[in-house]
């Protein structure tokens, strides 16, 4: 996993952890990677593996062909980008996914969702659009959530 | 909050039937990919009707925010509460446009100057003929924060309402008060106790009046008191069967004396009602009662649909029967009507059973019992599948009665208004239809493209049995 990041590590298990209460909170098998509930993270953050957000994490993630789970603790201010994504936390921003979007129902979103499959919990907190015309989805690659929402206040 | 949506959806498994979500499905799969605006709470089974319906769905959320203000008791202060609705609005770029807009039960708890807000915000987004569904509560008891309600098909939709907490409130402004303050859409529907709707709740759709003249006011003159010109629209554009287009002329004053002799044309009538009536319940063999006088062009418009029609001029039996009552004065006070021993008096054959009524506004001007008496007479005359056509007058001018309605084509009326110096009965519907005893509400429809304001249509199914 590669991050162009300013890291706050709270916890020395950001990028390998250890198998604990947190990543069993996503309810599936474990993936690779996993942030933890104690890891604050800002910036950019792509990689080529599974990952696991317990934590809170602002900017962009992007893991391409891969899966990205928000879990129950995790708290994302980011637009997202993976294969496959699945929301069991809050994230405020856009979700772009190349196949599948799960918003479970102890999810808390609001933003835009792009991909060919989306399901949607009942019980979930969701505020945005839905959009399966995968044609509609914007190709160019994903800009941090603070800069995007700088460039419509420029843009009033 | 998260008590709410445990006590939600989960309890409650009936759906209503919502006449209004059908124009809404017909919107929707008119267009190849429709676009949704949901103000209500999110939830699987809406999602998954509009993912069937191909449309691309935008969530708000209003309950959530309406919940908040409601605890927060933002909803006593017009203006805390439309600026807090202009920042949560935010997200709504301008660019996002909408062919439909489900508004649910939001705009219940608003106050008319976040009413008037909130459409001019909605009309922004509107693309040219979109429609706005709500749905409005009409007792004095609704749920203290919004109702969750999903779509589970083209005119069905599961609410929570029974499983909300209630509050007692003076009622909600009636749909022309509403009308008025919707600046940018126009009423299109009106439905109220039909079959399988819920017994509280009205449905109502809007149609985005975006193509027609700007109507756009600021948010500074939303806040200031209704105008008058607004309270009493102008006169309504209406197609003719020509294809022409034609000016209602506009009703007078509701309060207004007119006499007798003057100008009796009270405008034109686009009815709704009417127009499924005869062409879908009328056959080879059909048989039309009409209880107002005998009208030659009436009878030429029936003639395309029914072979046999009846006038049974119940204004001129009912005037002659008081008239002989008074001049023989006898003894104990009798209601007109109580002297209509049989349907003979309305010259109706025994073995005649009728398929389509019109009752025209007729029957409300009798009292509640001699209604009942009418109704008794024609009780006979009615089959499993008899239908009835009610105008039902909604001004405030209690002298008004309709002197003749001329039916040029089967979804055009000639109002001709009358006065006969008489004060008479104002029934509501549910009194009208109680004191009839054996029919209920079909279809209504009210303020509708075309329709007179000051009437209101309805069918009532009636059933003998």
């Amino acid at each position: 996993m590669k991050s162009q990041s300013q890291s706050q590590s709270q916890s020395p298990s950001a990028s390998n952890p250890e198998p604990n209460q947190d990543v069993s909170l996503s309810g599936g098998p474990s993936p690779s990677a996993v942030i933890g509930s104690k890891i604050n993270f800002k910036g950019e953050l792509s990689g080529d593996e599974d990952l696991l957000i317990q934590g809170k994490v602002e900017g962009t993630v992007t893991l391409k062909g891969h899966k990205l789970t928000v879990g129950k603790l995790g708290y994302v201010k980011a637009n997202l980008q993976a294969k496959n994504i699945i929301v069991d936390g809050t994230v405020e921003g856009d979700i772009v996914a190349d196949e599948h979007i799960a918003i479970n129902a102890s999810s808390v979103v609001k933003g835009n969702i792009i991909a060919e499959r989306v399901t949607l919990e009942d019980g979930a907190k969701f505020r945005g659009s839905i959009d399966m015309d995968i044609d509609a989805a914007p190709k160019a690659p994903l800009k941090p959530l603070a800069a995007k929402v700088d460039e419509s206040k420029s843009g009033d | 909050m998260q008590t709410y949506q445990d006590q939600g959806l989960q309890k409650a498994s009936q759906s209503f039937y919502h006449p209004g979500l059908r124009v809404i499905s017909a919107t929707m799969a008119a267009l190849p990919k429709a676009r949704v605006l949901d103000l209500g709470a999110p939830s699987a089974a809406s999602f998954k009707y509009f993912k069937r319906q191909n449309c691309h769905i935008r969530f708000e959320n209003l309950n959530d925010f309406l919940a908040t203000a409601i605890a927060e008791k933002l909803t006593l202060r017009s203006d805390a509460l439309i600026d807090a609705l202009d920042r949560y609005l935010l997200l709504l770029n301008s660019d996002n446009q909408f062919d439909v807009i489900l508004a649910w039960d939001i705009f219940c708890y608003l106050d008319l100057a976040a009413i008037d807000y909130l459409s001019q915000r909605l009309s922004r987004h509107c693309t040219v003929g979109a429609k706005l569904h709500m749905v409005r509560y009409w007792g004095n008891v609704y749920p203290r924060i919004p109702c969750e309600y999903y779509m589970v098909d083209g005119c069905h939709a599961v609410n929570n309402f029974a499983c909300c907490e209630k509050r007692h409130l003076q009622k909600l402004p009636p749909v022309k008060a509403l009308q008025a303050r919707m600046s940018g859409f126009t009423l299109s529907e009106f439905h109220i106790s039909e079959a399988g709707m819920h017994s509280a709740m009205t449905d109502v759709v809007f149609e985005s009046a975006r193509a027609g003249a700007a109507r756009q006011v600021s948010r500074a003159q939303s806040l200031r008191p209704m105008p008058n010109e607004l309270k009493r629209p102008n006169a309504t554009p209406w197609r003719s069967a020509g294809g022409e287009r034609q000016q209602v002329l506009p009703a007078p004053k509701a309060n207004a004396k007119v006499s007798q002799h003057v100008e009796k044309y009270y405008g034109q009538h686009k009815s709704p009602a009417l127009e499924g009536l005869l062409s879908l319940r009328l056959h080879q063999n059909a048989r039309v009662l009409d209880l107002g006088v005998a009208n030659r062009i009436n009878e030429q418009t029936y003639r395309r649909y029914a072979p046999h029609i009846h006038f049974a001029d119940l204004p001129t039996l009912m005037a002659n029967k008081a008239r002989s009552q008074t001049e023989n004065k006898v003894g104990h006070p009798l209601t007109p009507i109580s002297q209509l021993a049989d349907a003979s008096h309305l010259a109706i054959s025994q073995h005649w059973k009728f398929d389509v009524i019109m009752g025209w506004d007729i029957l409300s001007r009798y009292s509640l019992e001699a209604i009942s008496h009418i109704m008794a007479l024609i009780k006979p005359h009615v089959h499993d599948n008899t239908y009835m056509h009610l105008l039902h007058y909604v001004g405030s001018d209690r002298e008004h009665i309709l002197e003749g309605c001329n039916l040029v084509a089967e979804d055009r009326i000639e109002l001709f208004k009358g006065c006969d110096g008489a004060l008479h009965h104002r029934h509501t519907l549910f009194e009208l239809i109680a004191a009839m005893g054996y029919g209920s509400v079909e279809q209504s429809f009210a303020f509708a493209k075309g329709m007179h304001e000051n009437y209101h249509e309805y069918v009532v199914a009636l059933n003998a049995r």
